[in-house]
């Protein structure tokens, strides 16, 4: 069984490293206009372990040091050598149309933490928020009328802290994606995690990129921005069609 | 969570935030590493097949449909007959 790391342009002579998951040496078949990095392993399956998948990482991103790579999904396996070929060949005009794309860019990615002004105090004293009624205002507690109030209140509130972290992941991204090739913005996971994004970077732009990210901490003060990379370009990669995958595999 | 010193220099955050929690950066750093590999990428073949903490998982296609492999077994050796029923969904495909 063979363990794909990356497509990568067939330039002659990869600077390929030496070894990548379980320490097993990492080949370079060429394959028409492209090349494959991958190594030989005993069995198909792979540990999901930090070690493992910074192994995979480090045999990618050496590459890419020096060649346009498309990075291969975790624990993608194949038989043999001939299916490899087959599936390059099969791919081949996805895979050069994305190999043009990511051309001369790296992958930055953007997470940004925010919790309302207000939130974050209320779980500082464990008070609740100030603008969170127990009771509407000219209301008898303990009533419905009060409690339907109260609840009215608090998902008007909650409407309008939605909408102010909406404001402000557009204003942390619109400058960003400005100075990428392509983006992609991620489903907001949770409720502090009010930007989730990758930018498909030229290498050229990437100080300019974090200048930018430096001013947006500096605009946004309350905000926790995380900017990491440069990354191999996984999320600028093609998707293959299913069924064709599914029956050649 | 990772140690630090697993981290490649040059995956860290960079430039580092005034007062940041650098656990809390390299925490995030992995799970960017576990969003993009397991997640992103070309997938050649139809099926994945993960190992996490000593149980085999199938993972198949673009959307990202983990199935034991014992269940995908049961089902009759096909993971993608495995279906939703029983198997874990770990996530959308592509954005």
């Amino acid at each position: 069984v063979i363990h794909v790391y990356a497509i990568l342009r067939s330039t002659g002579g990869p600077d390929a490293p030496a070894t990548g998951l379980g320490d097993r040496p990492i080949e370079i078949r060429p394959a028409g206009p492209f090349a494959a990095a991958f190594s030989r392993h005993g069995q198909a399956n792979v540990a999901v372990t930090p070690d493992n998948l910074w192994a995979h990482e480090r045999v990618v991103e050496r590459l890419m040091a020096n060649h346009t790579v498309l990075p291969a999904r975790f624990g993608t396996a194949l038989a043999d050598v001939p299916e490899l070929d087959a599936a390059l060949l099969r791919h081949g005009p996805r895979l050069a149309t994305a190999l043009d794309h990511v051309e001369g860019c790296v992958e930055l990615g953007l997470r940004a933490l925010w919790r309302h002004p207000e939130d974050a105090l209320a779980n500082d004293t464990d008070a609740p928020p100030p603008s969170t009624p127990i009771h509407a205002a000219g209301t008898v507690p303990g009533t419905g009328r009060a409690y339907m109030e109260a609840r009215l209140a608090q998902e008007q509130r909650s409407r309008s802290v939605a909408q102010e972290a909406e404001a402000l992941a557009d204003a942390l991204h619109a400058p960003l994606a400005a100075l990428a090739k392509d983006s992609v913005r991620r489903t907001r996971a949770s409720e502090d995690l009010v930007l989730s994004a990758a930018y498909l970077v030229p290498a050229d732009t990437v100080d300019a990129f974090r200048s930018q990210v430096l001013q947006a901490r500096s605009a946004h003060g309350t905000v926790r921005v995380l900017c990491t990379g440069p990354w191999p370009p996984y999320h600028f990669t093609p998707v293959l069609d299913l069924a064709e995958v599914l029956r050649a595999g | 969570m990772i140690r630090s010193d697993d981290v490649p220099a040059g995956r860290r955050e960079q430039p580092p935030a005034d007062g940041d929690d650098p656990a809390l950066e390299q925490e995030l750093t992995l799970l960017e590493l576990v969003d993009r590999l397991l997640d992103k990428g070309v997938v050649l073949t139809g099926d994945i097949t993960l190992s996490v903490a000593d149980v085999d998982l199938v993972y198949v296609g673009l959307r990202v449909l983990l199935s034991s492999v014992e269940a995908a077994q049961r089902m009759g050796q096909d993971p993608a007959a495995a279906g939703p029923a029983g198997a874990a969904t770990t996530g959308g495909g592509r954005p």
